[in-house]
């Protein structure tokens, strides 16, 4: 089958896509048949249902590149700005709104795909704080999770962004709007500056334990020391408490406290017996030192009718990282997890040795009996 | 897979790179005409542009680029390069092409040289591709290992990014058989 020398020469589409074999991709155009010259199907120039003009590709090939580079923008302003000492929005929110942006203006996929990409970065920006700072799994999640939404934001605007200057004769669109992307957490950063000391908070929890108060003190030696299996938020990543060294009976007494990721040495600052138990912090090595400081604490005993004791646990500390509103309610419920998990340690023993304590009596009430 | 690249006292370079692709040398052929697109898997030929040639005759124009044709090869590396004048040198259906890649301000400078791409058949279902670059470097002042390392990545990504690209190609072709099937 050759090509009719009457009938004229469509004209040549060279900077557009060429015409494809639908069998077997070969260029068509150019040829002087109208046959695949590899697979011998025949093709019309002038019906496109007879060709394709789509070159095949390998999908990953399409978004892996441009996801690497958001990943590798995402990566330099987390550690520019975590040397910089920012930790506020320019660290929480945009960097992953940067990296968002940077996907949805260099990666052209359907939404499903961008989202999954988006949920990457995430993963990736949580791997980065792990790596490059040492957080802990809960505070990587945590980011992870509060990534997300300016990450989708930053994909979706830079999406358009994308189509924006796609139809504009703007000459630098491939390179300048993602350098731009690039620097705008660090521009954001050097505005913001490093978060203000906040002024100290405090934190109580407290509980009610079906013991009089002498043994309820008694046991808050070894408050550290607890069997019980830890809620799920501390086995995440909150520093677990593990042990105690030192002694608590007097003030100036100095108590190390042993955790799964480091130590907090307190002093003792108040003793009340049977009623308050106050510290400060002196020494805090537990890798949230950029999160929070650790100034102090204390136990209280208040007895409660029918033999039982109200115990309060106050912890005080200076938060580090804004924004407030975000990082409040966070810390709060981290807190009182920590507290709830201590209480609880400290009513289950004093509660078995108080049984233990009154079988005993009741054996020795026998043994006399007889 | 071969790499060889020699660079002359007098700075001439000659890099060749030759691959082994598990294709027939007609359907590498296939894939080869899309000039435009085959030379972009250069990592630092981001986009080619067709320039417009009104004195190309239809008899003429059934090659699908004459000798002679003008192109403008966009240079990128992250984003950033100079866009650079070219033209096809050399087309043999079936077998190769050839083109020049120059500095738009002075082609005497800026490594001129010409890139030429051949395909030649080992069997049935074999084909040897053979990528290379010949020309004269205009940098004096960068030690030879260098420009050695960097036409020998240039030339190896250049040959990895052909290879995925025709990959794809057998994969569509694969699908595109099952798609057929009765």
């Amino acid at each position: 089958m050759t090509d009719n020398p009457n009938s004229p020469t469509p004209p040549l589409r060279l900077n557009h896509h060429p015409a494809r074999c639908l069998n077997c991709f070969y260029v068509l155009e150019g040829l002087v048949t109208n046959q695949c010259p590899e697979c011998g199907l025949p093709f019309d120039r002038k019906n496109p249902a007879t060709f394709t003009r789509n070159a095949p590709y390998i999908g990953w090939l399409f978004w892996l590149p441009s996801w690497l580079l958001a990943l590798a923008g995402i990566l330099l302003a987390t550690s520019t700005l975590l040397y910089m000492g920012n930790w506020g929005y320019a660290l929480w929110f945009a960097v992953p709104f940067a990296g968002g942006s940077i996907l949805g203006y260099r990666v052209r996929v359907g939404k499903i795909l961008l989202i999954m990409l988006a949920i990457g970065l995430a993963f990736g920006l949580m791997c980065a704080m792990m790596g490059n700072y040492g957080a802990g799994l809960f505070c990587a999640l945590l980011l992870a999770v509060i990534a997300i939404g300016p990450l989708i934001l930053g994909a979706v605007l830079g999406t358009l962004l994308r189509i924006i200057l796609k139809a504009s004769s703007f000459s630098q669109r491939s390179w300048l709007p993602i350098l731009a992307l690039m620097l705008l957490p660090i521009a954001i950063g050097l505005i913001e500056g490093r978060p203000p000391t906040y002024q100290s908070r405090s934190v109580q929890t407290s509980q009610i334990i079906n013991a009089p108060t002498h043994q309820v003190w008694d046991e808050l030696v070894f408050y550290e020391e607890i069997d019980r299996e830890p809620p799920w938020l501390l086995k995440l990543g909150l520093p677990r408490p593990l042990g105690t060294t030192g002694t608590v009976d007097r003030v100036g007494a100095i108590k190390k406290c042993l955790y799964d990721s480091g130590t907090i040495t307190k002093c003792i600052t108040e003793f009340e017996s049977r009623r308050r138990l106050a510290f400060e912090v002196i020494e805090q090595d537990i890798h949230f030192e950029h999160d929070v400081e650790l100034l102090g604490g204390q136990f209280e005993l208040i007895i409660e009718p029918h033999g039982q004791t109200r115990l309060t646990l106050t912890t005080d500390y200076r938060p580090l990282v804004a924004p407030r509103w975000l990082w409040q309610p966070i810390e709060e419920l981290a807190i009182h997890q920590l507290h709830e998990h201590v209480l609880t340690g400290i009513s289950q023993r004093v509660e078995s040795r108080g049984e233990t304590f009154t079988m005993e009596h009741r054996h020795d009430d026998v043994d006399q009996h007889h | 897979m071969t790499m060889s690249i020699s660079i002359t006292n007098k700075w001439r370079v000659d890099a060749r790179h030759q691959i082994v692709i598990p294709m027939s040398a007609t359907a590498v052929w296939g894939q080869m005409r899309d000039l435009r697109r085959f030379i972009t898997r250069d990592p630092l030929h981001r986009y080619v542009h067709v320039m417009p040639n009104e004195s190309q005759t239809t008899e003429e124009a059934k090659t699908l680029y004459p000798i002679g044709t003008k192109l403008l090869i966009e240079h990128r590396l992250f984003g950033i390069g100079p866009d650079r004048n070219s033209r096809i040198v050399r087309w043999e259906e079936g077998k190769g092409y050839a083109f020049s890649d120059l500095s738009i301000r002075n082609p005497r400078m800026s490594f001129p040289h010409i890139c030429a791409y051949e395909v030649r058949p080992r069997n049935k279902h074999e084909s040897i591709l053979s990528i290379q670059a010949r020309g004269r470097w205009t940098a004096h002042l960068m030690p030879k290992w260098i420009v050695r390392y960097w036409l020998h990545w240039v030339l190896r990504t250049t040959g990895w990014m052909i290879q995925l690209e025709l990959l794809a190609v057998r994969k569509a072709k694969a699908k595109s058989a099952i798609r057929s099937r009765p």
